[in-house]
């Protein structure tokens, strides 16, 4: 029966595999190795947000800007020329480049954060297609 | 199939990060993958996703493989892992494939095909009749026949690569030629 079955076992035909098969799967181990790299780079942006927060903290309470809040808000009327005179007195207490700094780590972590959503939205998206 | 020298040598490039070494072996181990998991999970779609995904597992833990190891071991060795994962979460068992009921033998479903290519010749018919008696076992049984008769794996090695106690494998071995025997009655009468 042994040699039945060993012989029997070799002949089951083999069909070939699927033509795209070969480039689909390199394609999601692409995908993978990106979708880890961006994965990386979330959590790095995401920690140099946090600190630009801190730093931006860091330099209203240095500034007072509080204090100046209130001292523009005592006695404002609500005229454009006041608005005016507000911003400008209110701009020098703000960390105008920690702000900026900011904005741009949060934009950049957002963009990132994208990526790596679409990233992982097309390795689904090619395993369902295989 | 590159030899056992070339293919160790491919392996070692692997190991160490050269991603064309990874790429032939990839070439030439994914047909007899597919084919191994299109048996065990009765359907093309099903073997084409695990298919790829053994290899993308293969990609990941390259590091991991020891050289001096038999690359096959270790690929067919995620392979049924992948494919136990994957009858796991569909909870199937004993669904017939490739040919659903002997109405369908000249019927023109793409799984069909390829039976439909070959010419009726004796070596041919003793290999579709095991197959279709395969597809009636449970996975389980088909797998480990395939990997004992077909893939030339020992028992050691399938325990090894199923995570089983090798008395386990033999039991299970036992009962699957058991299993099996009465639907091939008329190559034994």
């Amino acid at each position: 029966m042994e040699k039945f079955l060993y012989s029997a076992f070799s002949k089951i035909p083999d069909t070939p595999a699927p033509n795209s098969l070969y480039g689909e799967t390199l394609r999601a181990i692409a995908l993978r190795r990106m979708s880890r790299l961006m994965t990386v780079a979330a959590i790095i942006l995401g920690i140099m947000f946090l600190v630009s927060l801190w730093n931006l903290y860091s330099g209203f309470i240095e500034a007072d800007t509080a204090s100046a809040l209130s001292a523009i808000a005592i006695g404002f009327d609500w005229s454009f020329d006041a608005f005016l005179d507000g911003a400008s007195q209110l701009s020098g207490f703000i960390p105008t480049g920690a702000l900026v700094l900011s904005l741009l780590n949060l934009a950049a972590l957002g963009f990132v954060s994208y990526l790596a959503i679409s990233l992982g939205r097309m390795r689904k998206l090619y395993s369902m297609q295989a | 199939m590159p030899d056992e020298l070339s293919e160790q040598a491919l392996v070692k490039s692997m190991v160490s990060g050269d991603h064309r070494a990874f790429e032939s072996l990839m070439k030439a181990y994914q047909t007899p993958i597919w084919n191994h998991l299109r048996r065990i999970m009765g359907n093309e779609n099903d073997a084409s996703d695990l298919t790829q995904e053994t290899f993308v597992r293969l990609y990941v833990k390259r590091h991991h493989i020891k050289p001096e190891l038999p690359i096959k071991a270790w690929i067919y060795s995620i392979a049924t892992h992948a494919a136990y994962d994957l009858l796991r979460k569909k909870k199937r068992l004993k669904e017939a494939f490739i040919i659903d009921s002997e109405d369908e033998e000249d019927g023109s479903t793409e799984t069909n095909k390829a039976f439909l290519a070959y010419s009726k010749t004796e070596e041919e018919t003793v290999g579709r009749d095991m197959e279709r008696a395969l597809a009636k076992l449970p996975e389980h049984y088909r797998n480990i026949l395939l990997l004992y008769y077909r893939e030339g794996f020992a028992y050691g090695e399938i325990a090894d690569q199923t995570g089983l106690p090798l008395n386990t494998i033999k039991t299970h071995m036992r009962r699957a030629k058991q299993s099996l025997v009465p639907l091939l009655r008329d190559y034994f009468e």
